[in-house]
């Protein structure tokens, strides 16, 4: 139990996939400017991680069975795309509601690092199935914490007047970089939190 | 980019369904196919370079050597365990590759241990930590407090870490610890 | 498709010389600077100079090479399977470097990890390939894959340069600040990574706009995330020009605003904000 806490914890603060691993940037700078956005991004690419872990690991399983590891890559972002597209259409049939708030993401997490990196990531850690499925869900919610986050600090920024250069993304960027360093006082967390 | 043929008229419906799935599965195959190829080629020379980079490094480690023999590397963590030998065939040293989860991914290292039980010699090999930061292990400044040290489990307090660099310090000294287990085994 | 060289500018707008797509990339559509596209990769690996040239070099080839290979295939391809078929394409190409990197420059495997194998879903490949590929010859493909490559490639090794160069005071593994500075360690890790590019984007667009009145400049760099985005966002046919980010920001609030994700806002006040917001977009939001 605690060696899933850990994990969890791991994805979600030490190890954030947006603040520390640069997975994901293109949705959180482009999406998180209202807070709403910023919810249903994060929710999107939690769910579409934990489903595509699901899929990506057994299929690993196979590939190494049969000593296919070169094709990892192809197989894990076409099983992602075509996951996201089922995905897609089985929330328009059977869950309208959803479909109509999370659904408009979704295109967007297709070709998004983070799916990708984490289905990755998850193999490399060595994890067993039960562990991927844990960190998928941590990144998740680690993604959605900062995209939170940020959209704070992006109410923010909309008040603010910086020099012509800096205006839209320059500025974000720094805002982004501050937000960063507030993560860096976690990295002692883990260990201390769940024995060295 | 239209499924149109060269008339204009509209494709039969089966045609229109059937040829993108087709046209699809011709691609992976091809793709598929070439990539085997290419693998073919270079896995054998990547596993090459690879062993070719490890006996340099055991090379490096234990000098005086003339052979090394494997030895049995059970301990999590360890991924290769030899024993060096001298011309006679006395083994003259321990060599363990251990790694332990840092930064950016596994930190290997290389320890030679000496018969005496005390570390000949270590060095920090080739990984994915921050350059300029993690990387820093594989300075003597760090590396180096090893050396010497009786092949025994070492605690945090004992060791100097790299400033800023705690991670791949720490993952080092896991690593120096896993090597020190897989020795106790074979020794 | 026209000829790769036409004799002058003075015809088309839309008709664009060898050089012209060649230099494009550089600058003015430079896709981590200008365009903000594959910014995972200029974010993670521009600590050192060596990891960021070879970044940069890799997808270089990944783009000309998937740009050629779509070029070559576009009239083949049909329409609903070109995502996954260019997917394929793209992640074939990617492999190869991956495998060719792992066994001949095992150094810069270590080094990269595991943002080789994302250079699959780098915004900048597949963009290309569905906005200039498919609808070009490879001649021209080529170039323009390796216009836009050579562009990300300088940048990323401009941001390697500076960040090695003031985190870790060497460039290209060589000492070049004396021993006796401490070098600024943030400028290595996350953190700096945001703030170089932060500055970077805002010294380029001063560039680029020096000299010009205070009404272009509002511009700012808002080249839209969505221009190289080939997915169906509901946008007619989306072009380099048409397609502002904006706008499908906007689209996703409206829609997240009437889907009343989190109840706390009836959704009029949400399209009186949007409105205010566009207003102000062009300036403000990037």
């Amino acid at each position: 139990m605690a060696e899933y806490a850990s994990i969890l914890f791991s994805m979600i603060l030490v190890n954030n996939f947006v603040l520390v691993k640069f997975l994901g940037i293109c949705p959180f700078l482009g999406v998180s400017k209202k807070f709403d956005s910023a919810v249903g991004m994060g929710a999107a690419v939690t769910l579409v991680m934990v489903l595509a872990i699901a899929v990506t690991w057994p299929l690993q399983q196979l590939l190494d069975a049969w000593g296919l590891q070169y094709l990892q890559t192809i197989v894990f972002i076409l099983v992602i795309a075509t996951l996201v597209q089922l995905l897609e259409m089985a929330m328009k049939r059977f869950l309208p509601p959803l479909h109509a708030s999370l659904g408009v993401f979704l295109p967007l997490i297709t070709t998004n690092c983070a799916v990708l990196g984490v289905a990755i990531l998850t193999i490399d850690e060595g994890y067993d199935y039960p562990q991927a499925l844990v960190a998928g869900l941590g990144a998740g919610l680690g993604f959605l914490l900062a995209m939170v986050l940020f959209s704070g600090v992006r109410r923010t920024l909309e008040e603010a007047e910086p020099p012509e250069a800096f205006r839209g993304m320059p500025i974000t960027l720094i805002a982004a970089a501050i937000t960063t360093m507030s993560f860096m006082g976690f990295s002692g967390v883990i260990d201390h939190l769940f024995g060295a | 980019m239209s499924s149109m043929n060269a008339q204009g008229a509209a494709p039969a419906p089966l045609l229109a369904t059937v040829r993108p799935i087709v046209v699809l599965v011709v691609i992976c195959a091809v793709a598929g196919a070439l990539l085997g190829a290419v693998h073919d080629v270079t896995a054998p020379v990547a596993a090459r370079n690879a062993e070719a980079r490890a006996q340099l490094t055991y090379a490096e480690l234990v000098p005086g050597a003339a052979s090394f023999e494997d030895a049995p590397c059970d301990v999590e963590g360890c991924t290769a365990s030899l024993k060096a030998l001298d011309q006679a065939g006395n083994v003259v040293a321990y060599v363990v590759v251990a790694q332990s989860k840092g930064y950016g991914g596994q930190v290997p290292i290389a320890v030679a241990f000496g018969t005496d039980g005390t570390v000949a010699g270590i060095t920090a090999m080739s990984n994915s930590e921050t350059p300029g930061l993690g990387t820093k292990i594989a300075n003597d400044s760090y590396i180096g407090q090893y050396v010497g040290r009786a092949a025994e489990p070492t605690s945090a307090e004992s060791i100097d870490m790299i400033s800023g660099a705690t991670i791949s310090s720490k993952a080092a000294l896991a690593a120096f610890n896993v090597a020190v287990q897989a020795y106790e085994e074979v020794r | 498709m026209a000829a790769a060289k036409t004799s002058s500018q003075a015809g088309a707008p839309t008709e664009q010389t060898s050089r012209q797509i060649l230099l494009r990339g550089l600058l003015q559509e430079n896709p981590a600077l200008r365009q903000m596209l594959g910014l995972c990769p200029t974010l993670a690996v521009t600590t050192a100079v060596f990891n960021g040239l070879g970044m940069g070099l890799a997808t270089t080839f990944v783009l000309v090479c998937s740009e050629v290979a779509v070029s070559l295939l576009r009239k083949v391809i049909p329409s609903s399977v070109r995502i996954p078929a260019y997917i394929t394409i793209i992640a074939s190409f990617v492999t190869l470097v991956m495998m060719v990197v792992e066994a001949y420059l095992p150094a810069l495997n270590d080094a990269l990890g595991i943002y080789l194998p994302l250079i699959v879903v780098n915004c900048i490949v597949l963009g290309r390939a569905e906005m200039f590929a498919s609808k070009h010859g490879p001649a021209q493909a080529a170039l323009d894959g390796l216009g836009m490559g050579v562009g990300f490639t300088l940048s990323l090794v401009l941001m390697s340069a500076i960040r090695e160069l003031l985190g870790a005071g060497t460039l290209c593994g060589l000492q070049v600040l004396p021993p006796f500075v401490e070098p600024m360690l943030i400028m290595v890790m996350p953190a700096g990574g945001f703030a170089v590019l932060g500055v970077l984007i805002a010294a380029s667009v001063w560039f680029e706009h020096r000299g010009d009145h205070a009404a272009d400049s509002t511009e700012g760099p808002s080249r839209s995330l969505c221009a190289a985005c080939p997915l169906d966002c509901g946008l007619a046919d989306p072009s380099d020009e048409d397609c502002a980010r904006d706008e499908l920001v906007n689209k996703l609030e409206a829609a997240v605003a009437k889907a009343n994700l989190t109840g706390s806002n009836k959704g009029a006040d949400k399209v009186a904000d949007k409105d205010a917001d566009e207003g102000d977009a062009k300036g403000g939001e990037a």
